[in-house]
């Protein structure tokens, strides 16, 4: 409008225009915000009731595999604790233990010596979801003595084993004493067995620390 | 009615004794009062214009007083060309508002100046009293042109736009004759007179007779060259074939009648106010918007503050529509996103139950089940390779009953490590980094590299021969390999082999022949 200059009282004729264009300019811009507003908030409520969804389907599908990985494990579990393996060693009450089963077998003098504890903490493999640390605890247990029979040395592993505690033979020697004796109706020690055992327990709450740390002590606790 | 023709209008023609009013609308032309040019109709006129406010305002000057200029300026552009004719303007018309100037064309030869053509109303006293009631209402004008501007337009509205010379001429029933010259479709020139017509001399040939006139005006004035053909279009309240008669030595012509046209244009005329203008105007309005022409901006105030409002108010349609448009997918997308969401929680009901259900009926469990599955399958693992003594020993003891002979000096019993297949590969039970022996060692078991192994030596005895024993011996293996938990049995030595790699111990006496064996039994392991 060159040269041409508009006067309040010019405005003025077309104040309700003027009016109308801020009221439409407001109202655009409040459609605009509002919608976009409830777009972001639809989308929200749909991505909450997906993510809901998902959680609700992946929690009835866990607890039912951890139903299902309780019901296959259970009882195998239990009697694992019923045999004491996920208690902690007890090193006194094993000595007395084989004290007692000596004494109950009327075998000849046992030599026994245990070695360090050695810890580790098991990792959890693929097929199992990860959870809590677990330590698995051994200790290596030379033991040997001389025997009467044979019969000694299956009646002795038997009595260890149903004593309690997860053991394996690593490796065991049962020899006679004397390879050419061919009459054993003498008392007298006719075998010897030297055997090396490894019993196993689990710490269930183990310290939280590193694997290979716990690797690196290697002592027992 | 086109989109670019006038939708609402109210005109004022302004003739230099008397003012006509007329209003344009739906796209009908509606002819509404008559007042004569003088003082004591102003009062009237404002009176007429109280009652129709909101229409914008034509004013046409059908006037005497036009005058047609030509000159030639500089060729330049811009402000340069708008300031040097503002100078030409008000040299030549100072006394008027009412003026304009445009650049016809360029000139072929010298300076190559632009041809410039000024036409003014040099009576504004004519215009300003009817001119000043309307601005005094706030109303808003459109337009102030002239009756020789209209037909410029009119001309263009019948196809004569690109005629090169053209002289229309119009007759009023009052005498009154206008002829307008233009060239390439632009008025070049106009003047009105008043025909006088001759006893016994026909309306057509005082007509022609008096563009016979202009064409040599037109010729003096160099707007039309000697002898080039110029093109008649003639607008009469006569007969049409009298006309063209009177016209038929032309170059080129074409005769109207004005009740003719007027019938078939959109008019509603009361009286005796049928005009040739009237029907040009009847004519264009319907699809082009009359063109300003002299009314100058501060005039026009009203009629730009209208198109500001109306501007403000498309703006504020558009705005609106644009946001309808713009945002009505997402007002549908949000409406659907939530029906979605509603229809994903419903299916999320029956989840809820059933995980409800199954939490109730969850059983007791002192770790939690992954912990607890790793612990009774590491536990297992143990137990795979957990040598049952008891059970070798029935073994052992199984097949030896049928070697009565053969004595057993001393069974070994070990768990022995097969080497790992990759040594990089991730122990799954443990750290992969060396822990030492046991940590091997366990590694073994969980990776299911150990072979529990058990190695029995013994004597065979025979009174007779080293076969005898030999046979036993045998018998003895093959006993051990008939037994389900035997995997393997390997000689390691035999009574009778003495090949010269071998060692071979033995007691001869009177008794009987005694020969050692070795035998390394491999047992199998559940899977």
């Amino acid at each position: 409008m060159n040269g041409l200059r508009f006067d309040s009282a010019d405005l003025l004729l077309i104040r309700w225009q003027i009016v109308l264009f801020v009221i439409c300019c407001t109202l655009v811009t409040g459609v605009y915000l509002t919608v976009g507003y409830m777009e972001a908030q639809a989308s929200q409520e749909l991505q909450q009731a997906n993510s809901a969804f998902e959680r609700t389907r992946s929690s009835v599908e866990l607890i039912e595999e951890e139903e299902a990985t309780i019901i296959e494990n259970i009882d195998e579990y239990r009697v694992l604790m019923a045999r004491d393996i996920l208690e902690p060693e007890d090193r006194l009450q094993f000595l007395e233990d084989l004290a007692v089963i000596r004494d109950e077998l009327q075998l000849f003098p046992i030599n026994l010596s245990i070695e360090s504890q050695f810890r580790e903490r098991l990792a959890y493999p693929q097929s199992i979801s990860s959870g809590g640390p677990i330590d698995l605890a051994s200790s290596e247990i030379s033991l040997n003595m001389p025997l009467l029979h044979e019969e000694d040395f299956v009646r002795f592993f038997d009595a260890i084993y149903n004593n309690g505690g997860l053991f394996q033979i690593r490796e065991c020697l049962l020899s006679l004493r004397n390879s050419g004796a061919t009459r054993f109706i003498t008392l007298q020690q006719h075998m010897s067995i030297d055997c090396t055992l490894v019993h196993y327990s689990y710490d269930l709450n183990p310290q939280v620390e590193q694997p290979g740390m716990l690797g690196a002590n290697n002592g027992s606790r | 009615m086109t989109l670019s023709g006038q939708r609402k209008a109210l005109i004022i023609i302004v003739k230099d004794n008397e003012v006509q009013i007329l209003t344009w609308d739906k796209g009908v032309l509606n002819h509404n009062a008559v007042f004569a040019a003088d003082e004591h109709s102003l009062g009237v006129f404002g009176r007429f214009l109280d009652n129709h406010r909101d229409l914008p305002v034509i004013i046409i000057a059908d006037v005497i007083e036009e005058s047609f200029r030509y000159d030639s300026i500089a060729h330049v552009s811009g402000s340069d060309r708008k300031a040097i004719l503002n100078r030409k303007m008000e040299y030549l018309f100072r006394d008027t508002v009412y003026r304009t100037a445009k650049i016809i064309e360029r000139e072929t030869a010298g300076r190559r100046n632009d041809k410039v053509l000024l036409s003014a109303l040099t009576k504004p006293d004519q215009l300003e009293p009817w001119v000043k009631l309307v601005v005094e209402r706030n109303m808003a004008i459109q337009t102030i042109t002239s009756a020789a501007y209209v037909i410029e337009q009119y001309a263009a509205n019948r196809g004569l736009g690109k005629t090169e010379n053209l002289l229309i001429v119009s007759l009023e029933k009052g005498s009154s004759f206008r002829q307008t010259y233009l060239q390439n479709g632009k008025v070049m020139f106009s003047r009105v007179s008043r025909l006088e017509i001759a006893e016994g001399t026909s309306p057509g040939i005082a007509i022609r007779n008096e563009t016979l006139q202009v064409r040599k005006y037109l010729e003096r004035a160099r707007l039309l060259r000697m002898n080039s053909q110029l093109r008649f279009h003639v607008l009469s309240p006569f007969e049409q074939s009298e006309m063209e008669t009177a016209f038929r030595a032309t170059d080129s012509f074409e005769c109207l009648s004005t009740e003719e046209e007027a019938r078939h244009s959109p008019l509603e005329l009361h009286g005796n106010s049928l005009s040739t203008l009237i029907v040009i105007l009847a004519k264009i309005l319907g699809s082009k918007r009359l063109a300003n022409i002299y009314a100058p901006l501060e005039t026009r105030r009203y009629h730009v503050l209208r198109r500001v409002s109306q501007g403000l108010i498309a703006a504020s349609a558009a705005m609106l529509a644009g946001v309808v448009f713009m945002k009505a997918p997402g007002v549908l997308d949000a409406f659907s996103d939530l029906e979605r969401a509603e229809q994903v929680t419903a299916n999320t009901a029956p989840y809820t139950n059933e995980y409800e259900t199954l939490s109730l009926r969850f059983p007791e469990t002192p770790i939690p089940p992954n912990e607890m599955e790793l612990v009774v399958t590491s536990a297992l693992k143990i137990q795979k390779y957990s040598i049952e003594p008891l059970e070798t020993m029935n073994t052992i003891g199984s097949a030896l009953a049928q070697s009565s002979d053969l004595q057993i000096t001393s069974i070994a019993w070990s768990v022995e490590e097969t080497p790992p297949p990759n040594a990089a590969r991730r122990d799954p039970y443990g750290p992969a980094q060396d822990q030492g022996q046991q940590s091997q060692f366990r590694r073994a078991i969980f990776e299911d590299r150990l072979v529990p192994t058990i190695t029995i030596q013994g004597i065979a005895y025979s009174p007779r021969s080293y076969r005898e024993a030999q046979i036993q011996v045998d018998t003895f293996v093959e006993a051990l390999r008939d037994d389900d938990r035997v995997d393997r049995v390997l000689t390691i030595q035999l009574p009778t082999n003495v090949s010269s790699d071998t060692s071979v111990s033995t007691t001869v006496d009177d008794a009987e022949l005694r020969a050692s064996f070795t035998l390394e039994v491999t047992l199998k392991v559940d899977s």
